[in-house]
């Protein structure tokens, strides 16, 4: 019951701050925010926060309700790397493309370094599966009579 | 230790490596750009030292005769760095918002923790100089600064 009240309120949390609070922050930086970076319509962000907000509020509902070495705790932790990796896509997308020569812009090809950043999150996600084995292994290894 | 925790010991480790190359390859070209304003010498990072640039110019135009033959502006190109970088420069004039001139892009390879000249040719060929002489002149340039194949940094340095 502890559980399932962690992983609702945590749920809650991260959805009003994905779904909402980023999207009301965008809004109000567009004013000010630099010339070189060009946002995409309002409604659109909102579209794009709140479907990442919903999806942020599942995997935590999944890591937080259920324990370490259950099936939907790693289902949670592999959901919550991917919607990470989409925010930054999605961040990523508001650099001005590479190659800008006219008018005052910079432009950043950041092809190999974000190769080089997915390599870095392929490995991690490996980590965490191969974590989520070795808790499962030792778990055994301890319910077995002595 | 069983096979699990070897091999996420080695992932651990993998991963940890690469976000603090991707760290260092970030923070190159950002320190670069900021490190000339906040100290006297270009301590960290890579880039070019455009403060160099206008006093060159400007006496290249003050001199009035010498816009017509070819002269090269040297702009101190610095990589305090633990990668390579490759910068480039191209300047350009503009009369009335007209681009008249624009060299190539020139560009200088740097070790770590090298720096050099960065050498631009500028000719101008009759026509653009009676173009030029007697006009508003505005300055233009594009700095390129790369690492290796991770990224490349394009800024247009506008008009001034």
């Amino acid at each position: 019951m502890v559980k399932l009240a962690k992983g609702l309120v945590t749920a809650a949390g991260m959805f009003v701050v994905v779904g909402i609070v980023f999207p009301l922050l965008l809004d109000r930086a567009s004013s000010f925010l630099s010339s070189y970076v060009t946002l995409p319509p309002s409604p659109e962000r909102w579209e794009i926060l709140l479907g990442l907000g919903a999806f942020f509020a599942l995997t935590a509902f999944l890591q937080n309700g259920y324990s370490k070495g259950e099936y939907p705790w790693l289902f949670g932790r592999i959901g919550a790397g991917l919607g990470s990796m989409a925010l930054y896509y999605f961040a990523f997308l508001l650099l001005p493309g590479g190659g800008s020569t006219s008018g005052l812009g910079v432009g950043v090809d950041a092809t190999g370094l974000l190769l080089l950043v997915y390599f870095g999150i392929f490995l991690s996600y490996g980590y965490i599966v191969l974590d989520f084995f070795d808790y499962r292994h030792r778990k055994m290894g301890n319910q077995q009579p002595q | 230790m069983n096979r699990f925790q070897v091999g996420k010991y080695l992932f651990r480790a993998g991963y940890i490596i690469i976000d603090v190359v991707v760290l260092l390859i970030v923070a190159g070209p950002i320190l670069g750009a900021a490190t000339p304003q906040f100290t006297p010498h270009n301590e960290l990072g890579a880039g070019l030292d455009l403060s160099s640039l206008q006093p060159q110019v400007q006496q290249m135009f003050s001199s009035g005769s010498s816009i017509a033959t070819a002269t090269t502006v040297e702009v101190p190109a610095f990589n305090n760095w633990f990668l390579p970088a490759n910068l480039g420069l191209s300047i350009g004039f503009s009369v009335n918002g007209n681009t008249v001139y624009q060299t190539p892009v020139s560009t200088i390879q740097l070790a770590p923790f090298s720096s050099g000249l960065l050498n631009i040719t500028v000719a101008l060929s009759p026509s653009q100089v009676a173009q030029i002489q007697g006009q508003s002149v505005m300055g233009a340039g594009t700095m390129v600064v790369r690492e290796g194949q991770f990224w490349t940094i394009t800024v247009d340095l506008g008009q001034g």
